[in-house]
Parts: C-alpha cells; structure tokens; sequence
C-alpha cells in the first residue's frame, strides 16, 4: 500500500523538486450532479515548490474540484494522476497514505480529544501500528514528539491539553492544518485555510505555508485575495466549474475578464 | 481535568471493594440470595461493558448483543449437554463440561458470529445498523427457538455447572461468585487498554469523525469490526458465565428484550466509562429484585427513572459519582 515504497517523503520530495514535473495532475474532469455540471473539464497540475491557488465565485466547483483529487467524490470522467501513476479510482484513505491529504473547509477536528490527542491521531496515520492494542497511546513518545512539535509549528503549544472543541475558531483552523501536516502530505489540498482567522492568525498560517512550499505541491483554495497574490505562485480561476483562465497572480490580476467574473463582485 | 481525582478515584476504586466484599457481608446478615443477586448483576455488567466498548467508545448501537451472550451460553449448555449423554458430538467429540475448554469456545463461537454480523451491518450507520443487529439477534432467537435437538422453546438444563481442572468448585455460590468477579476486572482491564491505545483513537476518532479520519488515511472499518468482534466475543463469556450461574438456557437470554437491557444498563450507568455499566447491571437487578416487590409492572417505574437519567445525567449513575457526567 505504500505508495513511496519506503522513500521518506522528504527524498520523495526532494526528487520532485529536481524534476520538476506535476506531482498531482488532473486531467479533463467532468463531474455532473444531476443535470448540472459541476465540474467542466478541468485540469490542473501541482508541483513541489509551488503554490497553486484556485479561485472563483461562490458556487465555482472549488471545493468539488478540491473533493475529486482528495478521493472523496469521483470524477465521472476524466484521469488523475499521482507521479504520473493513475489515482482517478482511488479511495480517500488510499490516496491520504499515498501522500494526498487535504483539510476542510468547515472544520474538521475531533472535538472530544485534546489538541494533543489530536494532531497525535494524525501522526499515528503515517504508521504501520495502529492495530497496537494494548500500549497507551498517552505516553507512546512517537506520536507525542512529533505532535508536540507540530504544535508548536502552528503555534498551538500552550494549548496541547486543552479539548479540541474549546478552542476559538481561530486556533481550530490552526489545529486543522496542523493536523493535515502530521499525515506528512507530499500533496496538500487545503480549503479556505485561513476562512475565520484573525490577522495575527492569517499572518502566522501564511508564513508556515510560505516555508511549506519548499517541499510540498500545494493547492491553496482561499477567498481573501491578499493572501492569494501574496503566496500563490500561479492562479486558476474557476467559473460555472470550468476553468475561465489561469496564469501568475499578475496575470490574473490584470484579466478583465476575472475582474468582472470574480474580483468585481467581491470589491465592487 | 477539572474533576477533583479524589472523586473521580471514589467512583471507580471503591466499586471492587465494595463487590469484594458482597459475600461476606451476605453471610454475615444470613441472607446467601444477596450473592446469587450481585453475582447476575456481575455477569450482566461484563456484557454490558463490552456493549458499552463498542458503544461508547465507536458510536456502534448494537441492539443485538443478546445474541453473543446466548450463543456463549447454549455453547457451554450444548457441550455439557452432549458431554452428559457421552454420545458423539462433532467428529467423534464427545462434549466437554469442563471450564477451560467450553468457556473459550463459547467466546470462539460467538466471536465467529460477531464477524459475521460485523462484515454485514458495519457497511451501514446509526439507525440502519441498529436495525441490523436487531435483525440479526432476533434471527439467532428463532434458530433456537426451533432446534429441537436441544430443548427448542423450552431450553436446556445443565444437570451440573463447568468444572475448573476437573474440580466441582463452581458449584458453591461464592467461589463462582469470585470467579464472575475476577473475570469482571480481567475485562475492565483489558477494555481500559483497548480504548486507551492506538486502535481505540482509530475507533474513537471514528465515532467523533468518520470523514476526518478517512481523510487522514484511516480505512475506519477494520478497525470498528475487531471491536464489534471482541465485544461479541466477551458478550459470550458472559454468556457461559450466565448458563452456570442459573443452570439453564433457554432462547429467552437471545430476545431482543435482553438486549435492550444491555442497552439500558450502559446508560444507566454511565456511557462511555466502561466502570458505568457494572454500576448499571447491579442497579437493575437490584431494581428488578425491589419494584418486582412492589408491582409485577416494575418497568413502569424504570422507565421514568431511565428518561430522568438520560436527560439530567449523562454520564449516569458513575458520571454523577465520579463528577465526569459532563464529558459525556
């Protein structure tokens, strides 16, 4: 099952840096919902040391298209491809092991553990010893360091023994990419990361994304377009599920015809 | 966090002592029914606690659980059955009356029964998997109900209860009374380090977020089937226990009424706690003992008192003891 057969991720990455080519490609993915077509043959490639931003109005098909390469949702036609070896039927779990982790949009944490029993079961996805059945997870130093040191990352760590669902907004956001980090992902899909965070916050998440992009291939869906010309190295602009156009964030700056789709209706 | 440890250290550690102390406090006010009472309430916790393993712990509602705890039960009561007669059983065996060799089996058999049901209801959730189970429990009553090989609808009677090594020590009240006890811990413990390990935060973090732990490379499903198969498995113990204590088994310890009272005492006594259910067990058969007193219709009293605990106390009968009703 293991897709890097047993290269560390960060040689893996290491390689797909050298290179250069995609690391996760989609190619001409349709996807219908009913009648309506929500995703229309759009493609898209992601490369290590690069943050791709994918962008749109409301009801674009981000967070379809970001469910497609994650393996939640199937495409109903079209290919993706992890280094080039097809993952189009792939499921979740198996793409995640593979390296494919994405984060979401509304929340998604375990609200009855702590912060630290948290990004711990994160950790503990990147191991072969889960069905460990006796040993207490609570003092098990292979999940707890690199937790602890994750948290401190994002900048967690006072909280570490707090229950995950009394934590500000904010700080759970935080916690979610914490957590999408411990699985250690070559390929990290993240959906409007920074949605909810105050300045101080987005400030901290941008700077850790900003050193993240030296070994990851990065798919950041975001709305506060500051964030999005700050870091993203390239910009696709999604319309109606299909992409309008895509290009460096001065490119799409300058393109009326994303100023009147998408830029228009937010600073009009 | 909050709760103060003494407290907390009440609810869970006085429990054994008081119980270690039921059959001397029996004998000592010359009322031996006192150890037969407890004792049920003993083999009823260890299935409830296994109930609440899964429940508690994995969000998985089983309304099936009489099943394990009857197939454990008709285990021991066929084998001893067979072993009685001395007449050839399954390839030439001839039964077995003896603890060590029936009381696995019984958790074998209904480990085996739990898979089964497990690769079956676990592809579906909430209602649907209570519905499963239900249906599976009522079919395992009715096969039963009609093996007249083995006493149908009328069950069987073991003429003596297991030997341990050969000896008949089982069949004074208090010894299996301290076996029931010792085989309770063992349980608790055993439970404790389930939950408390990698593999219960799989299972935990799957109650809490299925789509989360999918997403973080958890194929969640392996994982909840080795728990629903251990609980069916210890359900069974329990079983085996429950056939030596009454002597008897019929397809009534398979009804689904059964198992909604496996139910009731996990949250009665406090979901999630595995201490919880023993304090469960021994308040409804100790309710069952009084209020049959006083009405033949006890259940009406019980019902109340269940809606009252359920919507002020969450974490039960141990919650409010310990003070963690809140986590919950």
């Amino acid at each position: 099952m293991s897709a890097d057969g047993g290269m560390s991720a960060e040689s893996v990455a290491n390689k797909d840096r050298s290179d250069g080519a995609p690391v996760l490609q989609a190619i001409k993915l349709q996807k219908y919902f009913g009648g309506l077509k929500v995703t229309d043959n759009l493609s898209l490639a992601l490369r290590v040391g690069r943050i791709h931003a994918l962008i749109g109005p409301n009801g674009a098909g981000k967070t379809t298209a970001l469910a497609q390469l994650s393996g939640e949702l199937s495409p109903d036609a079209g290919r993706i491809t992890l280094r080039g070896r097809d993952i189009t039927r792939l499921s979740m779990p198996r793409r995640a092991k593979a390296g494919v982790i994405r984060s979401f949009q509304i929340t998604a944490i375990f609200n009855d553990f702590t912060v630290l029993e948290n990004v711990c079961t994160a950790v503990q996805s990147r191991s072969r010893h889960h069905f460990s059945l006796i040993r207490a997870a609570a003092r098990d130093h292979r999940l707890l360091d690199p937790a602890r040191q994750m948290l401190t990352r994002v900048g967690l760590e006072r909280l570490a023994d707090r229950r995950a669902s009394e934590l500000a907004h904010g700080q759970k956001r935080q916690l979610e990419i914490a957590m999408a980090l411990s699985a250690e992902p070559i390929v990290l899909l993240l959906d409007e990361p920074m949605a909810g965070m105050g300045p101080k916050e987005v400030a901290t998440i941008a700077d850790l994304l900003d050193q993240l992009r030296i070994d990851h291939a990065i798919l950041l869906v975001e709305h506060d377009m500051n964030v999005v010309f700050r870091l993203a190295d390239e910009v696709t602009v999604l319309v109606n599920g299909a992409v309008l156009t895509h290009g460096s964030p001065m490119e799409i700056r300058g393109n009326r015809q994303v100023q009147a789709a998408y830029l228009e209706e937010h600073y009009a | 966090m909050r709760v103060p440890i003494r407290r907390a250290w009440l609810g869970a550690a006085l429990l054994p002592v008081l119980l270690v102390l039921v059959p001397p406090f029996a004998s000592a006010i010359r009322y031996p029914y006192l150890v037969t009472v407890i004792n049920q309430a003993l083999i009823y916790a260890i299935a409830a606690m296994a109930l609440d393993f899964i429940m508690g712990y994995g969000r998985l509602v089983s309304f099936g659980h009489a099943a394990f705890f009857g197939l454990g039960a008709y285990t021991v009561g066929i084998l001893s059955t067979q072993f009685q007669q001395g007449a050839p059983f399954i390839l030439g065996w001839m039964g077995t009356n003896e603890a060590f060799v029936a009381w696995p089996l019984a958790m074998a058999v209904s480990a085996a029964f739990a898979l089964v049901v497990g690769v079956i209801s676990l592809r579906t959730t909430g209602l649907f998997f209570i519905m499963i189970t239900l249906a599976f429990g009522q079919m395992a009553y009715f096969f039963f109900i009609s093996l007249s090989a083995y006493g149908g609808d009328n069950g069987l009677t073991l003429s003596l209860p297991n030997t341990i090594a050969g000896s008949q020590v089982l069949s004074s009240g208090v010894p299996f009374y301290y076996v029931c006890f010792v085989l309770l811990l063992a349980t608790w413990w055993l439970l404790r380090r389930f939950v408390n390990s990698r593999f219960g935060r799989v299972l935990q973090g799957s109650r809490q977020n299925e789509r989360r732990m999918r997403a973080l490379g958890f194929r969640t499903f392996p994982y909840k089937l080795v728990a629903f198969t251990i609980s069916g498995a210890i359900a069974g113990l329990a079983g085996a226990l429950i056939a030596n204590q009454s002597g008897f088994v019929s397809p009534a310890i398979m009804h689904w009424q059964q198992s909604a009272e496996f139910l009731v005492m996990v949250l009665l006594g406090g979901l999630s706690s595995l201490v919880g259910p023993i304090y469960g067990a021994i308040a409804l058969v100790l309710l069952d003992q009084v209020l049959v007193a006083v009405t033949p219709h006890w259940e009406i009293i019980l019902g109340p008192i269940l809606v009252l605990v359920v919507l002020f106390f969450r974490g039960g009968i141990y919650g409010a003891l310990s003070g963690k009703g809140d986590r919950a």
